[in-house]
């Protein structure tokens, strides 16, 4: 699971040779390009430095658009800060980028000369400005009255803890009560255990010395250290991403086929984290309303605010209808062909998940105030939601931190707001409850596939081979005065011992990570994770499976910015059962804030919370965090990119703390078509497309009623024949037994099919 | 067919290859069709002739495997399309055939016997419907095929199967929340497993009725089958003594499961009026049964407007609720529990207050104010009566389709005042 990388790593790979399902558009024909000693090409058209999500999926798309890649990554597994984590990798990183360790600015890169023909590089790419906050595995989690535990006698309960009466002896005594054993009197035995009064400060430093000495420990630490064990269960992101049911990311999926290496399966709810009513320190998570259902069900709202926030809802759903029917055609106008969905069609895909009634038709006035004031851009989304709708603060809160996933309290404009919820809307009622699908095995998967379709396609692969710097040349011909002449590349020993020396590829584009390059003001903006390995589940659900995002809009918990968590478990298989995976996801702007300190605050009010779906307790009791990891990384902003750059090199900037993935398909595109303008953006090629469309016509669903029908005129035919001969009649009896398997068999397929049909729907 | 383009579909029917294809199968299916009708026409005619024949044991031995075959060609026609009506016709007649044939000539068999026949018939029947319905789940003919065979052979371990009815209905109306040939199918088994309860079969659940006879099957009975309804007309009446026998044996544990189940299906999905029709019906037994507590009959009241507010309030426009509110205001038939009464009048206010929410339209939200304001008619008095006038009016600005009916209202308020 975790182990893709080794599939195409190697000091370097020509993927043709890993995986022939797909001849290269720019298939190496008899007249090979000239090569090095490292079989590296001697020109490349673009060579892109790091393999985080954005850079992986325009490698992609520049290779199928014929363009020669060079992708390379100065660590030894893909996807950067977009990568799936073990726990070795974790503590690996922890070495090197812990707490007030490894600043990068110190790191001179004596490699390279410093002149202006050339830019520095962090040898530590997309990584260059992580920081790690804490480490720490839970490994006691405390014995005190009612605690249950493990003895080398077996199970008990910690009967009670009782101070010695003797003054001059300061001892405590621990009862234990053995549950594994029954004594005559159909009472369990008691072990009396002594204990210094020096351990018993708290319960864990309690069950530390009970370990010590008696080799007796709590039964949830027992647990914890065998679930501990499965380290290769866990898949752990560096930056969990979901991606929206309908979006760039679908599209781009879908269009390019890359969407066969990964599995997704539905986000299952979106919660919502407030302090209770009555009690500023106690929470409650409650399901956020986004679509007509959750509206009508939810406990949150009074009958007027569900008024409220659906006039809303729907007026946002017009709109996002609207723009969506506009694109299409601007895109018809474009490729002129005469295909547009019905707006009918376009409901059904939404579900019913927000379409008006039938005899309700759209709110023509109210869209067009909405268009008016996107135009003017004079009031804030916050404004607008004020002032236009008469949203109570909360609704508000809701609308812009969980359907339009603000962070900043800081309103966003109008347009802004508008924009993502439409994305938010639309993507809706496409598969399950919400607009979100999960990949599997962890969000790093998406960058690997992506690299792989790369491959597939030809690009060249270096892992371990950091970027140090980009060259410049002049260019006599061109108004601006400079060039990418090629990158250089850091050397490295390989496999047999063998010292690699650093050289410069000659490319014409470089694509770069924003925090890789060391000139530039740092942002003082940064992004802080963490991750909780918790033992049990956090919502209770029916199907035992957490696939739930959750919300805590600003100044909660004291958080400045809006948190946004993650609850993955077993069912998209990134831990082992009986743990769930909690991500934690906040922008810290002020560096004098404690970053840590704040997610671990959150970490508390959702184990603490209320929760609204039946609670039933059991579960909750047991939910303990077992490990965590915090560490945080600097927001290269886009304003930040320095615009005096010569031509041919291009900055990409890591989504930051988006929810969706979307956002790098975004960026991707956009880089795409600076470099190959024109171009179409994660095409399939023709022969592929063809060969899908046979699969799927050989899949023909009513071939079954043509069996059904031959099999029924056969045994008109047989009777005919069969009529002269009475004899015959075991034999057509035999037959009939013989026929009527193959009616149970279509039986079968129907029920199959009926099944499929199901997962069409879902 | 849905999310697949027109044009795109279209384009491949032209595609010499699938025409070809499509035009084979056209061709099989009228051949399948004209050897079923003759044999029909056949069977129709020698019932008439071949009663008298002289090998008697023999030309039934021969009759049946002809009848055999007829069914299995038919399983096989309507497993390829459930559609047409004809075809389930042909195969009850040949059922009928074989069940008389067998009472006729096997004096000698067990009933065991006799009843695993009919056992294994109802299999096959209900294999065939279920592998029908899933090809087409709103065939009406499979539907009432499936009813039929339940009726006319009336398993022995009843219990057991109508369960199984029960949890595939279940799982048909997962699939499709608002299917209401699923809907009417299901309360067709309750009833029956109501019936059953009784140690009966065929006698639909009256509330109100005075006696526990089968009543007289009148179209719809026959039509739907025994299904689970109030009587008619004395809606809920707390003077109507009913008979000791009958409330006893309505099982109000399967009642009350089927009232959650609606509850449940109206969460999914609330715009589906089977659900809610069918809750209306359960009503009478579950929230308004006389048995209940009074305390719990009316937090189950106040409950029911809740869950109409919630519906009314996210979408105003969707008729479902308010039909629902009609009717349950209709069943308190002006017999309001003071804490009943507060709650209508509270709901008068917020539906006011939706009425200014929405300045241009609110059909609905008018017509539901003005149900409530004629229930609470009795007291409020002259404000009411103006304001119900103003709500006429303005009905008739919005909806003058139905002016006319307005005008009456409005006249015989007028009426009513002098």
């Amino acid at each position: 699971m975790v182990d893709v990388p080794n599939e195409i790593n190697g000091l370097h790979c020509d993927a043709n040779t890993d995986d022939k399902q797909q001849p290269t558009p720019n298939e190496q024909s008899t007249d090979d390009p000239p090569r090095d000693d490292e079989g590296l090409l001697l020109e490349y058209d673009t060579v892109i430095c790091g393999t985080g999500l954005v850079q992986s999926i325009l490698a992609s798309a520049l290779a199928r658009a014929g363009k020669s890649v060079l992708h390379c990554d100065g660590s030894d597994l893909y996807g950067e800060l977009d990568a799936v984590w073990s726990f070795e990798t974790i503590e690996q990183l922890y070495d090197q980028y812990g707490q007030g360790k490894g600043n990068d600015e110190e790191i001179s890169n004596s490699a390279v000369d410093k002149d202006i023909w050339s830019v520095p590089l962090s040898p530590k790419g997309g990584l260059s400005s992580l920081q790690f906050h804490s480490l720490h595995t839970v490994r006691y989690f405390g014995i005190e009255t009612g605690t249950a535990v493990e003895s080398r006698y077996g199970k008990g309960t910690v009967r009670s803890i009782e101070r010695n009466q003797t003054i001059n002896d300061d001892t405590f005594t621990l009862q234990l009560e053995l549950s594994d054993w029954k004594l005559a009197d159909q009472k369990s035995p008691v072990l009396y255990i002594s204990v210094p009064s020096t351990v018993m400060d708290d319960s864990v430093h309690l069950e530390e010395h009970l370990h010590a000495v008696q080799n007796i420990r709590s039964t949830t630490t027992v647990q914890a250290e065998e679930l501990m064990k499965l380290h290769r269960f866990f898949a752990l992101d560096a930056t969990p991403a979901f991606i929206l049911a309908s979006g760039p990311a679908v599209q781009g999926m879908i269009a390019s086929n890359v969407a066969d290496y990964l599995e997704f399966k539905a986000v299952e709810g979106l919660y919502w984290l407030e302090a209770s009513q009555d009690n500023d320190k106690n929470f409650e998570l409650s399901r956020v309303p986004c679509s007509k259902n959750d509206v009508f069900g939810t406990k949150l709202l009074a009958p007027m605010d569900k008024r409220r926030l659906m006039k809303f809802i729907q007026l946002s759903m017009d709109y996002a209808t609207k723009m969506a029917v506009a694109e299409e055609l601007e895109v018809e106008a474009m490729e002129t062909e005469v295909e547009v969905l019905s707006l009918n069609e376009r409901h059904l895909n939404q579900g019913r998940s927000l379409a008006r009634p039938q005899n309700k038709a759209v709110a023509t006035n109210d869209l067009q105030a909405l268009e008016q004031h996107m135009e003017d851009g004079n009031l804030s989304f916050d404004e607008f939601l004020t002032q236009n709708y008469k949203l109570s603060p909360k609704l508000r809160s809701i609308v812009r931190y969980a359907l339009a996933w603000e962070t900043d309290p800081t309103s966003t404009s109008l347009a802004t707001g508008m924009l993502i919820l439409r994305r938010h809307l639309q993507a809706l009622g496409r598969y399950g409850n919400t607009a979100f699908l999960c990949p599997m095995y962890g969000s790093g998967e998406l960058s690997q596939a992506f690299c792989r379709s790369a491959a597939v396609f030809g690009a060249t692969y270096l892992l371990r081979r950091a970027p140090l710097a980009v060259q410049y040349e002049e260019k006599l011909c061109d108004d601006s005065s400079k060039t990418v002449k090629g990158v250089i590349l850091s050397g490295d020993t390989g496999s047999d011992e063998e010292i690699i020396k650093g050289k410069l590829v000659k490319c014409s584009n470089v694509v770069v990570p924003a925090t890789a390059l060391m000139t530039g003001t740092k942002s003082t903006c940064r992004i802080v994770r963490r991750l909780s390995i918790l033992k049990g589940q956090v919502i209770p659900s029916e199907n035992r499976e957490q696939r739930y995002v959750v919300f805590i809009p600003p100044n909660t918990i004291g958080n400045s910015h809006a948190i946004h968590g993650a609850l993955l478990d077993r069912s998209v298989a990134v831990s082992p059962f009986g743990c769930t995976l909690l991500h934690l996801t906040t922008t810290v702007e002020n560096k004098n804030h404690d970053p840590d300190n704040i997610l671990e605050h959150a970490k508390n009010a959702i184990l603490t919370s209320k929760r609204l779906v039946n609670n039933k307790g059991d579960d909750v009791d047991s939910l303990v965090e077992l490990y965590h990891v915090t560490f945080s990384h600097s927001l290269a902003q886009v304003s930040e990119e320095p615009s005096d750059l010569t031509n041919g090199i291009h900055i990409c900037n890591h989504s930051g703390q988006t929810l969706t993935a979307d956002v790098a398909f975004e960026q991707a595109r956009s880089l795409f078509q600076t470099i190959c303008p024109g171009m179409e953006f994660l095409g399939l090629s023709k022969s592929f497309d063809e060969a899908i469309q046979q699969r799927a016509r050989e899949k023909r669903y009513d071939d079954d009623e043509k069996m059904m029908l031959e099999s029924a005129l056969s045994m008109i035919v047989d009777k005919s024949a069969n009529s002269n001969k009475s004899a015959a009649t075991t034999a057509a009896a035999a037959k009939d037994v013989a026929k009527r398997e193959v009616l149970l068999d279509l039986r079968v397929s129907f029920c199959e099919r009926a099944s499929l049909a199901t997962l069409d729907v879902t | 067919m849905h999310g697949k383009k027109r044009a795109e579909y279209k384009a491949q029917a032209q595609n010499p290859k699938i025409a070809a294809a499509l035009e084979g199968k056209a061709e099989q299916w009228y051949t399948l069709m004209k050897e079923l009708q003759h044999r029909r026409d056949n069977s129709n005619n020698a019932t008439t002739t071949e009663t008298m024949d002289e090998n008697f044991n023999e030309s039934t031995s021969a009759a049946t495997t002809t009848l055999m075959m007829t069914l299995k060609l038919l399983e096989k026609a309507l497993l390829v399309n459930p559609d047409p009506l004809n075809l389930w016709n042909h195969r009850r007649e040949v059922l009928l055939t074989m069940m008389s044939n067998d009472d006729n000539d096997d004096p000698s068999e067990t009933t065991k016997i006799h009843n695993d026949k009919y056992d294994k018939i109802l299999e096959t029947e209900r294999g065939l419907t279920q592998a029908a319905l899933q090809r087409n789940p709103k065939s009406y003919g499979t539907w009432f095929h499936r009813k039929w065979i339940l009726q006319t052979i009336k398993p022995v371990v009843v219990e057991a199967i109508l369960k199984e009815e029960l949890a595939l209905t279940t799982l048909f109306l997962s699939l499709d929340e608002r299917n209401f040939h699923c809907w009417n199918y299901r309360r067709f088994v309750v009833a029956c497993m109501a019936g059953n309860w009784n140690g009966d079969w065929d006698v639909p659940i009256h509330k109100n009725a005075t006696t526990t006879e089968t009543t007289t099957m009148t179209s719809t009975n026959k039509l739907m089958g025994p299904q689970v309804l109030p009587s008619k007309g004395t809606g809920w009446d707390s003077s109507t003594i009913l008979p000791e026998t009958l409330t006893h044996t309505i099982p109000q544990a399967l009642l009350r499961s089927e009232f959650e189940f609606t509850a449940n299906k109206i969460k999914d999905n609330f715009s589906n009026f089977s659900a809610f029709h069918y809750r209306s019906q359960l009503l009478d037994f579950v929230v308004l049964s006389d048995d209940d507590d009074y305390d719990d009959q009316e937090d189950s009241l106040l409950q029911e407007f809740q869950l109409i507010e919630d519906a009314i309030c996210t979408e105003p426009d969707d008729q479902t609720a308010w039909w629902y509110h009609a009717i349950l205001l209709d069943k308190l038939d002006g017999k309001l529990s003071p804490s009943v009464k507060m709650k209508v009048a509270e709901q008068a206010d917020l539906f006011r207050e939706l009425l200014e929410d929405s300045p241009d339209g609110g059909k609905w939200i008018s017509l539901g104010l003005l149900r409530v304001l004629t229930l609470l008619d009795s007291k409020t008095g002259d404000d009411s009566i103006l304001e119900q006038q103003a709500l006429l009016r303005r009905l008739m600005t919005i909806d003058p389709d139905r002016m006319g009916r307005y005008q009456t209202m409005i006249n015989q308020i007028e009426k009513k005042v002098e």
